[in-house]
C-alpha cells in the first residue's frame, strides 16, 4: 500500500493511559465530595452487616431496662419496652439500605425497560408514556399507601409499591435521553453497519445514557429511604416486629417529652443517609456530564 | 463497466403542518434526481445548503426512504427494502461522516469500531479476523499502538481514517463521503484527500462524493452533479464541467469561489438574491428568482434535465444543444 | 506617518486547564492602519479568535492577558476600567462572529437590537436611531428594509443574519472591526456577496479590520496585509500580495501547496496528489519547545530547537523561521498531470 508516508500523526499528545486503578484514583481526588460521600455510605453498609453480628438482638424485650436515657450502660439509651435504641437504630440500617438499593435497582431496569422501548419503537411510544403519565399522576406516597393496603405488610411488597411509583420518572429520563442519542451520527453509523436493534441498544445507547440513568438512581435511592420511612410511620409499611427507622419513629411519637432519643437517633440516621445519598448524586451529575462533553474536541 | 448504483427519479418529501390549522405543506427536498455511478467512477454532488445533497446520500444509504422512484445497488432494487433484507444489502454502500467525532462512539476503542461492521455479519474473531483489522488500519494510515485508544484521544484527522477504516471494512462497492474534510483543518484535509484518492485507485471503488467545494470537487471527482433545490441541474464529467460550466448557477456557483491571487480579485458577476424556501418552491425553473437570464418560458415549465453536448447534460432552456465540441 | 488604529504589542494570552494555565497566544505584535484590512490566517488552536476578544477585553473565564500593550487610537485598552470600556466597545470597536444566530439576541427584534446600539452611545431620539438602522439596512442591502426591522433573528437566513451583523457593527462608524469567520458557516455564493459588500463598506466608512479566517482564498479576495498564525505565534506577517507570491515560511508554503485550487485559476492543470504538511498541528498543551513548526518541517535542522524570532526579510515582511525559503513560489506547485 502507498500509505506509509501519510502515516505521522506525531503529535497528538496522547500518552499511555493510566491503569484503571490510577484512573479513579486521581477521579476521586479532583472530587472529593464523592469521596467523603462514598466512604460515609460504604460505613453506613459496614454498619448494616455487622450489626446483627455485634449487637444484642433487637427486639429482646427488657422491661426492667425501659427508658432509659443515653449512659454508658446503654449508649443510645432504651425504649419503653426496654429494647436497646442503639442495637434497634443500627439494625434499622439495614433496612433502610436494602429497601433503597432494591428499589432503586427494581426502578432502574424497568424504568430502561419502558423508556428504551418508548423511545426506540414509536408505536409503543403513545401508549407506554401515557401509562406513565397516568402513574405519575397519583401522588407517590398515597399511591405506594393504596398498594401496600392491596398486597399487605413486608419488605417485598414495600419495594415493590414504592418501585411502581418511581418507575415513570425513570422512564421518562430515559426515554428523552434516548430520543437525543437515536439522532447521534454514530449510531447511523452503527445502522449502516449493519448493527442489529439489540446490538445498537446494548453497545450503542445504553453506554450513553448511563450518567443521566446512575445520578436518577441515586434520587431514588434516597428517595425510597424516606418514603419506606413514612410509610412505616403511617403503619402501612414494614411489620411492627421489624427494626425500621420508620416504626421507632412511630413509636418514639408517644414519648416525645419522657424520651426524646428514641426518635432523635432514628431521625439523625435516617436525614445523614439521605443526605449523603443526595449529595453524591449531585456530585456524581456533575462529574458525569461535564466530563463527557470536555473528553470532546 | 457495469453500473453499481443506479439512481431513477429519486423523490423524497417531508410534509409538516402550518400551524395549528393551516393544514399540511410539503418540502420537496429531492426531486426527481437520476443518475448512475460506475465502479471506479467518482460522482460528486455539488451544491449549497438546501438543495438536497445529504438527502440524496441518506436516501442511498436507506436511512430513509424514498417518497417515490428506484434505487438499484449491484442490481438489486433496495427502494422498499426492509429488515432482514436491508441489512443485508447494506453492505454494499457505506459512509464516511462529516463530523469525525460525533460519528465514533465515545466508549468503544478503535478496534472495536472498526471490528463492529465485520463482527455484524457474521466474522469470527480469529485470526484472520485480526489479520484483515490490521489491514484496514493500515490502509488509513493509523499504527498498531493506536488500536485501543477511545476517539476523544485522537486528532480530528485520526478520526477520520477511522471512520474510513471502518466504511472500508465491509468491502463495499459504493462508497458514500458526506462532507468528508469540511470539519477538518487545513492541513489535514490534504492528507484526508490524498487518501481518498489513493484508496480509490488502489481498491477500485466507486465513492458517491457530497462537497460544497468545487476546489475540492475537481480534485477528486470524474463525475460533477450540481443540484439546486432538490433537482440536478447539471451533470457531467469532471474536465467537460470545469472547463465549460453552462447552467447559469453552475456558473455562478464557479465565479463565487474565492480567487487564488489578490491581484484576481473583483473580475466577476456575482449571484444576488437568496436560495427560495423550499416549502414554497418558484414555479418553473427554481432558479429563474436568481438567474440573469431568465425569462417567460422559465416561469411556465420546468426544463428538463437534456444532453447538450456528449455526456454533458443541463436543464436550462437558455442553453443551446451542440453538435459538435464547442469552442470557448 | 499616521498613527496606527490598532497597535497589540507583545501580546500574551493563557487559558486555564486541568494541569494550570497553558499559554496559547505567545508575543503576538500587529498593527493595523486605518482603511487598512489585516487578515489573521491560521488553523483551529492557532490562538487567532482568543486574539480578538483579547482586544476587545472580552475574554471568557478561564483565560487571561498575561502580558503585552492594546493600544486603540492611541488609547491604552489595558488601562481602562469595565465603564470606560463599555463606552469604547460598539462605537470605536465592533466585533462580529462566526455564527450570527448566537449572537443575535432570538427574542427581540432586529430593529430593538440596532436601536438600542445606536441609542447605548449616541444620544439620538429613537425616531433618529430608527432612521439611522434603516439607513444601514440599505447600506448591506438587505432588501424590504422596513418589513425586516420587525422581524425576529429566526425568520433570517443566514446570509440576512450576518448582514444584519454587519450593520449593528458598523452603526456608530467603529475605528476598528473585529471580525472572527464572519463567513465561515455561509455558502459560497453569499459569502462572496457578503465580501464584496464589506469591501465597500470599507472604503466608504474607513474602518480598519482585523478579519480572523482559516480560508486562503478569503485572504485573497480581501486583505491588505496578512498575518500566518502557528500554534499561537506569528510566523510571518507582510502584505497581501508578497504573501501569495513569494512566502517564505515554510508553514506557509506548506499550506498553500496543500490546498486544492480550480484548474481555471491554476493554469488549467489539475493535479492528482496534493502535496501535504505531514503531522498535525500541536495541541497548546504540548507544543515543542523553539521553533513550534519544526517537527513537521522537511527544513528543520538543530538550530530549530531555539525560537526563532521575526526577521525583516523585507521592508514590512517579516518572518520568524532559521531557514526561510526565498525562491518565489510558482502559480502550481506540486505534480500538475
Amino acid at each position: 500500500m502507498s500509505m506509509a508516508g501519510t502515516m505521522t500523526d506525531t503529535a497528538a499528545a496522547v500518552r499511555n493511559r493510566p491503569g484503571a486503578v490510577r484512573r479513579i484514583a486521581s477521579f476521586l481526588a479532583k472530587h472529593p465530595v464523592i469521596l467523603i460521600g462514598g466512604t460515609v455510605l460504604l460505613l453506613f453498609t459496614v454498619i448494616a452487616l455487622l450489626a446483627p453480628l455485634l449487637l444484642p438482638d433487637p427486639t429482646r424485650l427488657n422491661p426492667v431496662q425501659r427508658l432509659r436515657t443515653p449512659s454508658l450502660q446503654h449508649l443510645f439509651g432504651t425504649d419503653q419496652f426496654g429494647r436497646s435504641t442503639l442495637s434497634r437504630t443500627l439494625n434499622g440500617t439495614r433496612i433502610s439500605l436494602t429497601v433503597g438499593i432494591l428499589v432503586a435497582v427494581v426502578t432502574t431496569l424497568a424504568g430502561l425497560l419502558f423508556g428504551l422501548f418508548a423511545g426506540f419503537l414509536r408505536p409503543l411510544d403513545n401508549i407506554i408514556m401515557r401509562l406513565m403519565d397516568g402513574i405519575m399522576a397519583i401522588p407517590g406516597i398515597l399511591l405506594a399507601i393504596a398498594l401496600m393496603s392491596l398486597f399487605g405488610s413486608s419488605i417485598q411488597n414495600v419495594v415493590v409499591a414504592i418501585s411502581i411509583a418511581e418507575i415513570p420518572r425513570m422512564a421518562r429520563i430515559v426515554r428523552s435521553s434516548v430520543l437525543v442519542i437515536r439522532e447521534q451520527p454514530y449510531v447511523e453509523a452503527a445502522v449502516t453497519n449493519g448493527t442489529k436493534l439489540p446490538r445498537l441498544l446494548w453497545r450503542h445507547v445504553l453506554p450513553n445514557i448511563a450518567a443521566p440513568v446512575i445520578v436518577q438512581a441515586t434520587y431514588v435511592f434516597a428517595s425510597a429511604m424516606i418514603v419506606e420511612s413514612v410509610l412505616s410511620f403511617l403503619g402501612a409499611g414494614t411489620p411492627p416486629t421489624i427494626p425500621s427507622w420508620g416504626n421507632m419513629l412511630a413509636e418514639g411519637r408517644q414519648y416525645l417529652q419522657r424520651g426524646p432519643w428514641m426518635i432523635a437517633f432514628p431521625g439523625a440516621c435516617l436525614a445523614l443517609l439521605v443526605l449523603t445519598v443526595n449529595v453524591l448524586g449531585d456530585a456524581l451529575r456533575d462529574a458525569l456530564d461535564p466530563r463527557l462533553s470536555r473528553s470532546g474536541r | 463497466m457495469t453500473a453499481v448504483l443506479e439512481v431513477d427519479r429519486l423523490t423524497k418529501h417531508f410534509t409538516f403542518r402550518r400551524g395549528l390549522f393551516g393544514g399540511e405543506g410539503a418540502v420537496r427536498a429531492v426531486d426527481g434526481v437520476t443518475f448512475s455511478l460506475a465502479q471506479g467512477e467518482t460522482l460528486a454532488l455539488v451544491g449549497e445548503s438546501g438543495c438536497g445533497k445529504s438527502t440524496v446520500a441518506r436516501l442511498v444509504l436507506r436511512l430513509t426512504e424514498p417518497t417515490s422512484g428506484t434505487i438499484h445497488l449491484r442490481g438489486e432494487d433496495v427502494t422498499r427494502m426492509a429488515g432482514e433484507k436491508l441489512r443485508r444489502a447494506r453492505r454494499n454502500v457505506q459512509l464516511v461522516f462529516q463530523d469525525p467525532f460525533a460519528s465514533l462512539n465515545p466508549r468503544m476503542t478503535a478496534r472495536q469500531i472498526v471490528a463492529e461492521p465485520m463482527i455484524n455479519y457474521g466474522a469470527v474473531d480469529d485470526a484472520a479476523f485480526g489479520r484483515r483489522i490490521e489491514t484496514l488500519f493500515d490502509c488509513v494510515g493509523l499504527a498498531r499502538h493506536q488500536w485501543d485508544r477511545f476517539p476523544h484521544e485522537f486528532s480530528g484527522g485520526q478520526r477520520q481514517r477511522l471512520g474510513i477504516a471502518r466504511a472500508l471494512a465491509l468491502n463495499p462497492a459504493v462508497l458514500v463521503a458526506d462532507e468528508p474534510v469540511a470539519a477538518l483543518d487545513v492541513s489535514i484535509q490534504a492528507q484526508i484527500l490524498n487518501l481518498l484518492a489513493d484508496l480509490k485507485r488502489d481498491l477500485g471503488l466507486a465513492y458517491l462524493f457530497i462537497s460544497h467545494d468545487l476546489s475540492v470537487v475537481e480534485f477528486i471527482s470524474t463525475t460533477v452533479a450540481v443540484m439546486y433545490l432538490g433537482t440536478i441541474v447539471e451533470i457531467a464529467s469532471r474536465d467537460a464541467f470545469f472547463k465549460n460550466p453552462r447552467h447559469p448557477y453552475a456558473r455562478a456557483l464557479l465565479d463565487s469561489v474565492p480567487v487564488t491571487h489578490p491581484s484576481r480579485r473583483g473580475r466577476r458577476a456575482l449571484l444576488q438574491g437568496e436560495i427560495p424556501s423550499a416549502s414554497a418552491l418558484p414555479s418553473g425553473c427554481r432558479f429563474r428568482t436568481r438567474c440573469p437570464m431568465a425569462t417567460a418560458i422559465c416561469a411556465e415549465r420546468l426544463p428538463p434535465l437534456e444532453e447538450k453536448a456528449s455526456g454533458h447534460r443541463v436543464a436550462c432552456h437558455h442553453v443551446e444543444r451542440q453538435t459538435s465540441a464547442p469552442a470557448d | 506617518m499616521q498613527q496606527p488604529v490598532l497597535s497589540v504589542e507583545q501580546l500574551n494570552v493563557s487559558v486555564q486547564t486541568t494541569n494550570g494555565w497553558c499559554p496559547i497566544v505567545r508575543d503576538l505584535s500587529i498593527e493595523v492602519a486605518a482603511g487598512e484590512t489585516l487578515c489573521l490566517v491560521g488553523e483551529s488552536g492557532c490562538g487567532k479568535s482568543l486574539t480578538a476578544l483579547a482586544i476587545m477585553r472580552l475574554l471568557p473565564r478561564g483565560a487571561r492577558i498575561d502580558g503585552g500593550r492594546i493600544r486603540l487610537g492611541g488609547v491604552d485598552l489595558a488601562a481602562l476600567d469595565e465603564p470606560a470600556l463599555r463606552n469604547v466597545r460598539g462605537r470605536d470597536l465592533a466585533m462580529i462572529f462566526q455564527e450570527p444566530m448566537t449572537s443575535l439576541n432570538p427574542v427581540m427584534t432586529i430593529g430593538e437590537q440596532i436601536t438600542e446600539g445606536v441609542q447605548r452611545h449616541e444620544s439620538v431620539s429613537s425616531a433618529a436611531a430608527r432612521a439611522r438602522a434603516l439607513e444601514l439596512f440599505n447600506k448591506v442591502r438587505i432588501p424590504d428594509p422596513q418589513r425586516r426591522l420587525a422581524a425576529y433573528p429566526h425568520q433570517l437566513s443566514g446570509g440576512m443574519r450576518q448582514r444584519v451583523m454587519i450593520a449593528m457593527a458598523l452603526a456608530c462608524r467603529p475605528k476598528l472591526l473585529l471580525a472572527d469567520e464572519p463567513t465561515t458557516a455561509l455558502d459560497v455564493t453569499i459569502q462572496a456577496q457578503i465580501l464584496e459588500m464589506m469591501a465597500e463598506l470599507r472604503a466608504e466608512i474607513g474602518t480598519a479590520i482585523v478579519f480572523i479566517t482559516h480560508d486562503l482564498g478569503v485572504v485573497a479576495e480581501i486583505a491588505d496585509r496578512v498575518a500566518v498564525l502557528y500554534a499561537g505565534k506569528i510566523v510571518e506577517q507582510t502584505d497581501v500580495v508578497s504573501l501569495f507570491d513569494n512566502a517564505c515560511h515554510p508553514y506557509t508554503r506548506g499550506l498553500m501547496r496543500s490546498i486544492p485550487r480550480l484548474s481555471r485559476q491554476a493554469g488549467g492543470a489539475v493535479v492528482d496528489r496534493l502535496t501535504e504538511i505531514k503531522g498535525t498541528v500541536p495541541a497548546p498543551t504540548a507544543v515543542p519547545a523553539g521553533c513550534a513548526f519544526s517537527p513537521r518541517c522537511a527544513s528543520a535542522t538543530e538550530q530549530c530547537a531555539a525560537e526563532p524570532f521575526a526577521e525583516p526579510l523585507a521592508p514590512s515582511h517579516l518572518v520568524a523561521c532559521w531557514h526561510p525559503e526565498t525562491a518565489t513560489v510558482t502559480a502550481n506547485a506540486g505534480g500538475a498531470r
